[in-house]
C-alpha cells in the first residue's frame, strides 16, 4: 500500500510542475503589460519600461519562470499582487477557508442527498418517485448554477426577504449560495447512484441474498448499497476540486469575499500574477484531491487492496487494475 | 385464408443505411425530438433574428426603461430602453456563432491530435498525453478564464480560449477509440494497398471514430454555451454593447433588487439551449451505438 501511494505522489510532481509552468506560459503571452495595472493612467512608455525593469519582466522567459517556480517550491511565494501591493501567497490564504469551507458542504450536502435519492429512486425503480426525480435530475443538470444563484437571490432574497442578499454574516447567508452550489451536483450524484445500483441490484448475489431468505432492507443495505457506492465514492473527492472552483461565480453573485471573489477583482483590474496564483493554487488542491480519490479508491475497492497485500499476486495484475482505476478519471 | 396468413407476417424490414437507421432510431426518441426541435427553433430565430426582432436590437430609449413585459415589449426592456425580446434573439446568434465556432475547432483539433497520436502511438504518444494531462490538471473553467484573459475578448478570442481548454479531454477519448482500431485487418490491408498514413487515418480511421464524436459535438455545444454565458459573468468573453445572452444575464444582475426580467430570460434561453443539446446529444449516442444504452 505504501508503495502504491509513493508512487501516487511521485507521479503527481510532474503534473504539478507542467501545471504551473502551463499557466505561467500562457500569461507570459498576454499582450498588455501588468506595468500598466501598476501606474493606471500615468503610464507613458518610459514609465512602463521602468517599472518593467523593476518587475524584472524584461528578462527572458526562462529566467523568470525559473525564478517563479523556485520561489513556489522554496517559499510558496507566488509574487507580488500588483493591484493589492502585498503578496499573493498572503491573499489566497486569508481567501481561501471561505471557499475551501463552502466547497466542502455543498459536497457533502450533494452527496448525502444525491445519493440517499440515487438509492430511493433504483429501489423503487419505476415508480413515481423514480420518474419524478430522474425528471428533475435531467432539467437540474441543465441550469447553470450562476441563473440559479440569481433567481434564488431574487425569489427569496429581494421578493420574499427571508435571506440576506449578500456575504456570510448570519447562518442564513450561507443557505442561498449552498444551495446553487449544490443542484448541478445533487442531480449528477443521484443519475450516478442510480444507474450504478440498478447494475448491482441485478447481481447474481443478489438473487442469491434475497433466495436465501435475507429481508429486502438488509439485502439492500448489506449487498446493494456496498457495491453500488464503489464507482460513486471514487468521482466524491474530484467533486470537492471541482465544487471548490464552481464557487467563483457563486461567489461573485452573492458576494462572498473567497477565492473566487477575489479571482474576479483580479481578472478586472488586469492583475495577471494574482490570478495565476489562483488558479495554481486551485490546479494544485484538485490534484491532491484527485490522488487523495485515487489511494481511498485503492481501500475501498478490495480488487486493488488485495494485490498490494498479497504481495506475490501484485506484478500480474497490477498494470490493469491501476489502468482502471485512471481511466475511471477521465 | 391462405393470402390472409402471409399478408399478416410481418414486413420484410427495408435495408436501411446507416444514415437513415441513426435517424430512424432517433425519431423515436421523444425527449430527443424534442430537444432536436428547439434545436432548429433556436438557430431559425438566430438566422432570421433582423426579421423576428420587433425592435432594433441597438436602439435606446430612456423614458421606455425597466418596462415590465407587455404587448408592445412582450419580455420587457432593459437598463438602457432596449427591448430584451430583439437583445435575445441577436443575442443568441452570437451565444450559438461562438459555441458552434469553439466547438468545431475542439472537435478539428481534438480530431487530428488524437487519432494521430492514437494511430502512430510510440514517443509522440507518450509526449502529447503527457502534455494532456497538465492540461486536464486545471480545472477547466480556470484554463478558460486564464486563455481568454490572455487572448482577450473577441467572439474568435472566446471561442478559441474554450476550445483549448475542451481538446484534452476530447483528444483523449478519440485516442483511445483510435487505439482500438489501428490494430483492426482493415487498416493493415489499407496499409498494405500502399496507402499513406494520413490517407488511413482520414480514411479509415477517423470515419469509424466519427460515432462518439458526433456525440460530444451535441454535448460541447450546450456547455459551450454555458461557458461563454460564464465568462461573460466574470466580465471576459463577449463584451457589451454587442449583445449575447450571458452578458445580458450579467448586466441584469446589477438591477435584480427592482427588476426581474433582465435575469429571468436569458437564464431560461441558456438553460433550455444547455437541456436540449444534453437530450440530444443522449439521443444521438442511443441512436448511433444502441450497446451503449443504459
Amino acid at each position: 500500500m505504501v508503495k502504491y501511494i509513493v508512487k501516487r505522489v511521485l507521479l503527481l510532481i510532474p503534473i504539478v510542475l507542467g501545471a504551473v509552468i502551463l499557466v505561467f506560459t500562457i500569461n507570459y503571452f498576454n499582450d498588455s503589460s501588468p506595468a500598466i495595472t501598476i501606474l493606471g493612467a500615468a503610464a507613458t512608455p518610459e514609465k512602463i519600461a521602468v517599472v518593467e525593469a523593476e518587475l524584472g519582466l524584461d528578462r527572458p522567459y526562462f529566467v523568470q519562470l525559473g525564478e517563479y517556480l523556485w520561489n513556489i517550491i522554496t517559499k510558496l511565494d507566488f509574487g507580488k499582487s500588483y493591484s493589492y501591493n502585498v503578496p499573493c501567497s498572503e491573499l489566497i490564504a486569508s481567501r481561501f477557508p471561505v471557499t475551501a469551507v463552502l466547497g466542502l458542504l455543498g459536497v457533502i450536502i450533494s452527496v448525502v442527498i444525491g445519493v440517499s435519492l440515487g438509492i430511493l429512486a433504483a429501489v423503487k425503480q419505476y415508480s413515481i418517485f423514480d420518474y419524478g426525480s430522474t425528471l428533475l435530475a435531467t432539467v437540474f443538470s441543465a441550469v447553470p448554477n450562476f441563473w440559479l444563484a440569481m433567481m434564488l437571490m431574487l425569489v427569496f432574497s429581494v421578493k420574499l426577504r427571508w435571506f440576506p442578499v449578500s456575504g456570510l454574516s448570519t447562518w442564513k447567508g450561507w443557505i442561498l449560495p449552498l444551495i446553487s452550489i449544490s443542484i448541478g451536483p445533487i442531480s449528477l450524484f443521484l443519475r450516478m447512484t442510480r444507474s450504478s445500483i440498478l447494475e448491482v441490484i441485478r447481481q447474481d448475489y443478489v438473487r442469491t441474498a434475497r433466495a436465501k431468505g435475507l429481508p429486502e432492507h438488509k439485502v439492500i443495505s448489506h449487498h446493494v448499497i456496498k457495491n453500488g457506492m464503489i464507482p460513486v465514492a471514487t468521482v466524491i473527492g474530484l467533486f470537492v476540486g471541482i465544487s471548490m472552483t464552481g464557487t467563483i461565480m457563486i461567489e461573485k453573485i452573492f458576494n462572498i469575499s473567497g477565492l473566487g471573489l477575489l479571482m474576479y477583482g483580479a481578472i478586472n483590474t488586469n492583475d495577471f500574477i494574482l490570478l495565476q496564483g489562483c488558479v495554481i493554487v486551485c490546479a494544485i488542491i484538485i490534484s491532491g484531491m484527485t490522488l487523495i480519490t485515487d489511494i481511498t479508491y485503492a481501500f475501498i475497492d478490495p480488487r486493488i487492496r488485495a494485490q498490494y497485500v498479497n504481495s506475490g499476486r501484485k506484478k500480474r495484475l497490477k498494470t490493469k487494475t491501476i489502468k482502471g482505476s485512471e481511466g475511471e478519471r477521465a | 385464408m391462405i393470402r390472409k396468413a402471409v399478408s399478416s407476417q410481418p414486413k420484410v424490414r427495408k435495408r436501411r443505411g446507416r444514415f437513415a437507421e441513426t435517424a430512424h432510431r432517433l425519431s423515436k426518441n421523444i425527449p430527443a425530438m424534442c430537444a432536436l426541435c428547439f434545436v432548429v427553433l433556436l438557430i431559425m430565430s438566430a438566422v432570421f433574428a433582423p426579421y423576428l426582432a420587433p425592435y432594433d436590437y441597438a436602439k435606446q430609449d430612456l423614458t421606455q426603461k425597466f418596462v415590465t413585459p407587455n404587448l408592445a415589449h412582450p419580455l420587457g426592456t432593459d437598463n438602457f430602453g432596449r427591448d430584451i425580446l430583439s437583445r435575445l434573439l441577436f443575442g443568441g446568434r452570437i451565444s450559438l456563432l461562438v459555441s458552434v465556432m469553439a466547438v468545431a475547432m475542439s472537435v478539428g483539433g481534438a480530431l487530428i491530435v488524437g487519432s494521430a497520436v492514437g494511430y502512430f502511438g510510440g514517443a509522440l504518444d507518450n509526449i502529447v498525453m503527457r502534455i494532456l494531462d497538465v492540461f486536464m490538471a486545471i480545472p477547466g473553467m480556470l484554463l478558460t478564464i486564464v486563455f481568454s484573459v490572455a487572448l482577450g475578448t473577441t467572439l474568435f478570442d472566446t471561442a478559441l480560449a474554450i476550445a483549448l481548454t475542451s481538446i484534452p479531454a476530447l483528444a483523449r477519448q478519440l485516442r483511445a477509440s483510435t487505439l482500438l482500431i489501428r490494430d483492426q485487418e482493415y487498416i493493415e490491408a489499407a496499409k498494405s494497398f500502399g496507402s499513406s498514413h494520413w490517407r488511413i487515418i482520414w480514411k479509415h480511421v477517423i470515419p469509424n471514430t466519427l460515432a462518439p464524436v458526433i456525440v460530444q459535438t451535441s454535448m460541447r455545444l450546450g456547455e459551450a454555451i454555458l461557458a461563454i454565458s460564464g465568462m461573460s459573468i466574470l466580465g471576459l468573453g463577449v463584451q457589451p454593447p454587442t449583445p449575447e445572452w450571458g452578458n445580458i444575464l450579467a448586466s441584469g444582475q446589477e438591477y435584480i433588487r427592482t427588476y426581474w426580467p433582465l435575469i429571468t430570460f436569458p437564464g431560461i434561453l441558456i438553460g433550455l439551449a444547455m437541456l436540449s443539446f444534453n437530450l440530444l446529444g443522449d439521443g444521438l449516442r442511443d441512436a448511433m451505438d444502441p450497446r451503449l444504452k443504459k
